[in-house]
């Protein structure tokens, strides 16, 4: 199951800082809001992280396995149909990546994933 | 602390294939015991498997079980909300996790200062240690993560 069209992505160079991004949405239908919760569907922070990952297979096929999260934040749910962005960026080692999930422009979540070693895609 | 740990499963706002809990084994007032289970069919599974961080989601589905104990004088109805709000040092030791095979699910106050709370969890698969992090929660809100 998958959030994210590589066709979507999108580059950007801000102050020096390289950073891949793709829009997404999650449809009110889709599996991840089933049973979170009833009374009001929210996008499961697990769901985020699943997102985050995706974004840097499609940077790297051949992205090592996640070992560790430093710190990740969430910052505000999203919502079924919420117009989305998520970002990644080189991080402070290379074995490293920043994400960022923004919402309707604000962060929605944050966080540093390390990965079993370097990668050397992009 | 007999007779809760069934009531405090009910009390879980997750339902379905979201909910992974199965069982809470013990709690008191500082940590809870709890046993998981990932479904085949959970929507983050992909050929099998799943993702390692989905321990997270048992991790925080174990404090918000505690939570519902924490609260039970407060909010005497009705499930307990409660958003993720911050996960730190976070580690996998693998980068899956079996489907439909009990984990053995741990969640130890950290700090408690409601409606934030900070748990230490722990994820093991036959005794072995699959999975630890630092999850905060906050136990009311609009909206959970």
């Amino acid at each position: 199951m998958h959030f994210l069209r590589p066709s979507d992505r999108q580059s950007t160079l801000i102050a020096g800082v390289s950073s891949e991004s793709w829009p997404f949405s999650v449809p009110a239908g889709h599996p991840c809001f089933a049973g979170h919760f009833d009374d009001g569907a929210v996008l499961p922070g697990v769901a985020h992280l699943s997102v985050a990952l995706e974004a840097c297979a499609l940077l790297n096929p051949h992205v090592p396995a996640l070992l560790a999260l430093e710190d990740v934040r969430f910052l505000r749910p999203v919502l079924p149909g919420d117009a989305c962005h998520v970002s990644i960026t080189a991080g402070r080692e290379l074995s490293c990546r920043r994400f960022e999930i923004q919402c309707h422009g604000d962060a929605a979540s944050r966080g540093v994933l390390v990965f079993a070693g370097p990668w050397t895609g992009q | 602390m007999s007779g809760v740990p069934e009531a405090m499963l009910e009390r879980l706002p997750h339902t379905g294939v979201a909910r992974l809990l199965t069982a809470v084994v013990r709690c008191d007032d500082a940590s809870v015991l709890a046993v998981g289970e990932i479904r085949a069919d959970h929507p983050l599974v992909r050929d099998g498997e799943a993702p390692a961080f989905l321990a997270l989601e048992l991790g925080a589905q174990a404090a918000a079980a505690m939570e519902s104990l924490t609260r039970r004088g407060t909010s005497p109805s009705g499930p307990v909300r409660g958003r993720l709000v911050r996960i730190r040092d976070a580690q996998f030791a693998r980068d899956t996790l079996p489907v439909n095979t009990p984990l053995d699910v741990t969640a130890q106050v950290v700090a408690l200062a409601l409606p934030l709370a900070v748990y230490r969890i722990r994820v093991c698969l036959d005794g072995v240690e699959r999975a630890t992090a630092t999850v905060s929660t906050y136990a009311s809100g609009p909206a959970a993560a």
